[in-house]
């Protein structure tokens, strides 16, 4: 009878805090309500319905009552036992009903009808307080309490409380009024018992709705993690099982001409069943498909395996025991796109309009999905297109660069081309002429951006390129050039006159005869000529107008001698406006200054502007291209060596790589070689940097490379503490990850990529390492001689 | 260097381009490990690269064990010939699997 308490459990802080505010709340109606008794009670002993010996019972009574609250009160403030709390609970209010009762009875018999009432009210209060069982319970040990007073008083145990002091309680009497109050109690506990419970109902509904909340959140989050549309549609069909009663869900999409409804995913809580992915559901045959189609709300089926509807899955259906079915339209811009098919688990099971509004909010997520993975399939496609065009244009440019250099003896050539993100017009060329030891070299910068800039490129250059190597020079160098310029600049000016487009252009021709420079400069940027000492001697300035604009324009030939040591260095201005993240041009400035170092060879001179180059740019996304190509006249015998100066700083082993590579490809080593080269200068180096304890202000690291017809040596020289890179450790490469070390690795692969790895330590603080490849036999080198 | 990633199922691509060495191999091992946590079964698409150093094999190796400790792995593909050739001095051909396609590489997750 008494409420089971089984739950062992401890009652949350919130949980408590707000029971508390309860039980007080509860405490203060039942103050109000004992007070407002009292009151009638007085007024009933003035009045002379009752003796004074029940008043002072009664208000005894009243008093205990509201005295049990206050401690009562203080002490479930404390209890976090859900245990115990109910126990107290429970005993405070089987206290409360004992003087309720007590009072009531002291009130006097039938007369204390009316007192029942208010007995019932009060016993609603607790109800509010009190966990369901507590309210039964005090309910049922009330109605106990008053019929056992009434009986007590029946067979004279207790004094007679009545008005009329004659009357006798019979035994029906005392059973009228114990039914009588047994139902206003049971009614009354039946009250806040069900206020409770659809309180409580409220409560679940709320919960559940949170649940499918999250439910729903979970799909979107599905949408948005992953854009492979498989992975998320079913995904979703795995959430829709979980949410509804049903046996599976099937996700179907309408192919593009709209006549086939085919099912891409598919989740079932039935192992016996097989994945229905692949199933086609044309519209001609399929009328519940149409039905969708043309009336896009959600359909329900209640009699899916006989329904006309669903005519060709009845065996379907029937062989699963599902007849109750739910398809809901997936809609695009208020097209159906396809649907969403769930037959419940029970073939009886008739979809709530909860059900439909939940499905609806859902199949709208599914649709948003879909529409996501199309447009970003969409957008990738345009993106490809478009990216594919800048590498045709960037195609088209590389690949009208000249392969290889011309070699000649005593003269070196090297380049640079680096294009910018957006393609342009920037060219360089260079080819010896039949004639021997003539060589043509030209650079070149069509106005403008873009694909158009890169065709007119294209035009240029092989229109000189063809006109160069087709024209005699009959030792008339400048009527050559000139007619070459000329005859160039009235073709675009005149057949593409609607095109306006014109370039920059400077075109030189080396006599190795008597190391002469002829040259036409059509607006182009000024080359600068500098000895190796890294004085300048000139800068060649324009001889006519950009190429081009107008018909008949006059070009002048200029002319000046190299003498050996001499380069020249001509170039773009993207040199000069490669731009560094503070808007700071690279600026002539910079570059004379940069020629204006002694250099050892053309290649190290236009490694050397690279690296200064890269350094101002500093990973700032580059402009316009950059291109440079360098001529020097060397006379000195003995092997060809190229230079590179570079900051201890990992930034620059991309120049340095780049170097390498250059001064490997002049020398026409093949690919591994080359990588070889690269990998190995980078392992030394970037040790060099992590390791080296480079003392400040000889943060320097020089790279040379040295190459005679058998080898070829890379000499890297630091000034740091004394290390020794030829001494690799050993290194175990058949060892599993999880023994693998880290260290080492660099130094080691050095020795096994190169053939001959040498280290000295020179005076003033250098470490020498030397590196050497063999090179296969018969290989050309630029042996001076 | 840029780094392309993307999701095929459940193997995370990540597709590095450009010059891997001592400067760029931090960003690809944070790049990695990101991954890590919400993917343990990745491929590493190397046909994009033009060099890797030993410092790109430190990346490798350190992401191989911690993808391999969370029960998943990283497999290479489209490794170049000079790239392959640092594999094989290595010895890092034997820790990791190596494959030719990246279909190969992506489908080895799901024998």
């Amino acid at each position: 009878m008494a409420a089971s308490i089984h739950n062992k459990s401890r009652i949350d802080e919130k949980r408590a805090q707000s029971l508390h505010r309860k039980q007080v709340m509860g405490a203060w109606s039942r103050l109000g309500g004992a007070l407002a008794i009292w009151l009638t009670l007085l007024l009933g002993w003035v009045s002379g319905t009752f003796t004074t010996e029940s008043f002072i019972w009664m208000t005894s009574l009243a008093a205990g009552q509201l005295m049990i609250n206050l401690p009562f009160v203080f002490i479930l403030k404390r209890v976090r036992d859900k245990d115990k709390y109910e126990y107290i609970s429970l005993f405070t209010n089987i206290i409360e009903m004992t003087c309720y009762t007590g009072i009531v009875y002291f009130a006097g018999g039938l007369h204390a009808g009316h007192m029942l009432l208010i007995f019932a009210g009060l016993i609603a209060f607790v109800g509010v307080a009190a966990p369901r069982r507590i309210t039964v319970a005090v309910a049922v040990i009330a109605i106990f309490e008053y019929n056992l007073m009434l009986a007590l008083e029946h067979f004279g145990i207790l004094p007679h409380q009545n008005f009329n002091a004659e009357y006798h309680y019979t035994l029906l009497d005392t059973q009228t009024i114990g039914i009588t109050a047994s139902g206003l109690f049971g009614v009354v506990a039946y009250i806040a018992i069900t206020t409770g419970t659809s309180l409580r109902a409220n409560r679940n509904n709320l919960r559940r709705r949170n649940q499918e909340l999250d439910r729903i959140n979970k799909i979107v989050n599905i949408a948005n993690r992953t854009l492979d549309l498989n992975t998320i549609l079913t995904s979703m069909c795995k959430e829709l099982t979980a949410l509804f009663p049903i046996r599976y869900a099937a996700i179907g999409l309408m192919n593009n001409e709209v006549d086939i409804l085919k099912v891409v995913a598919f989740h079932t809580v039935d192992e016996t069943m097989d994945d229905l992915t692949g199933f086609e559901m044309p519209m001609d045959t399929f009328a519940a498909t149409r039905k969708v189609v043309e009336n896009p709300e959600p359909l329900f089926i209640e009699d899916a395996d006989t329904n006309p509807l669903t005519m060709q899955l009845h065996e379907h259906f029937k062989q699963f025991d599902m007849r109750s079915m739910l398809i809901a339209p997936l809609l695009s811009r208020g097209k159906v796109i396809g649907s969403i098919g769930m037959p419940a688990l029970d073939p009886d099971y008739h979809f709530t309009q909860e059900d439909h509004n939940l499905i609806q909010t859902i199949a709208a997520q599914v649709a948003a999905a879909i529409n996501n993975a199309q447009l970003y399939a969409r957008t990738e496609s345009a993106l490809g297109v478009a990216e594919r065009d800048l590498q045709i244009g960037r195609e088209i440019q590389t690949g009208f660069l000249p392969e290889t250099l011309p070699v000649i003896e005593n003269w070196e050539l090297s380049s640079l081309f680096v294009p910018a993100r957006e393609v342009a017009g920037d060219f360089y060329d260079a080819f010896s002429l039949e004639e021997e030891g003539k060589i043509v070299f030209v650079i070149g910068d069509v106005c403008d951006k873009g694909v158009g800039a890169a065709l007119f490129m294209v035009v240029f250059r092989s229109l000189i390129r063809s006109f160069c190597l087709s024209t005699p020079v009959n030792n008339q160098i400048d009527d050559y050039l000139q007619g070459i310029v000329d005859t160039v600049n009235n073709y675009i000016a005149g057949t593409h006159d609607k095109a306006n487009m014109f370039a920059t252009l400077f075109i030189g021709l080396i006599d190795t005869e008597d190391n002469s420079l002829h040259y036409i400069n059509a607006g182009h940027e000024v080359p600068i000529i500098a000895n190796e000492l890294g004085e300048i001697k000139q800068t060649l300035d324009p001889t006519g107008p950009a190429m081009g604009m107008i018909e008949d324009m006059v070009f002048t030939v200029g002319s000046c001698e190299l003498a050996s040591g001499d380069t020249l260095l001509a170039y773009t201005d993207g040199v000069l406006d490669a731009r560094n993240s503070a808007g700071d041009s690279y600026s002539e400035e910079r570059l004379f200054k940069a020629v204006g170092q002694p250099m050892v060879s053309a290649l190290s001179l236009i490694s050397e502007v690279e690296r200064r180059i890269t350094t101002h740019i500093n990973q700032t996304a580059q402009f316009d291209d950059i291109a440079m190509i360098a001529v020097r006249r060397s006379d000195t015998r003995g092997d060809q060596a190229h230079l590179l100066t570079m900051s201890a700083r990992l930034e620059e082993l991309p120049v340095m790589r780049r170097f390498i590579e250059r001064a490997a490809d002049q020398l026409q080593l093949d690919e591994s070689q080359v990588y070889a080269l690269q990998l190995s200068s980078d392992e030394i180096v970037t040790n060099i940097i992590s390791h080296g304890k480079l003392s400040a202000g000889s943060e320097l690291v020089r790279l040379q490379v040295r190459a005679t017809e058998s080898y070829v040596d890379l000499v890297i020289e630091d000034e740091g503490e004394e290390f020794d890179s030829s001494v690799a450790p050993e290194i175990d490469i058949d060892q599993e990850a999880e023994d693998r070390d880290i260290g080492g690795l660099g130094l080691f692969m050095v020795q096994e990529m190169m053939d001959e790895v040498r280290y000295a330590r020179l005076e003033k603080r250098v470490n020498q390492i030397t590196l050497r490849k063999n090179r296969s036999e018969g290989a050309p080198d630029v042996h001076q001689d | 260097m840029s780094i392309k990633t993307k999701m095929v199922g459940n193997v995370c691509i990540v597709s590095p381009e450009g010059q891997l060495d001592a400067l760029t191999g931090p960003k690809l091992l944070e790049h990695f490990s990101e991954q890590l946590s919400s993917n343990k079964n990745l491929v590493a698409d190397l046909s994009g690269l033009e060099f890797v150093s030993s410092a790109g094999l430190r990346v490798f190796l350190a992401t191989v064990k911690d993808a391999r400790r969370l029960g998943g792995d990283l497999r290479l593909s489209g490794v170049s010939a000079n790239i392959n050739k640092v594999f094989t001095v290595s010895g890092f051909d034997r820790i990791l699997k190596i494959f030719p396609e990246l279909a190969d590489a992506i489908n080895s997750y799901s024998e």
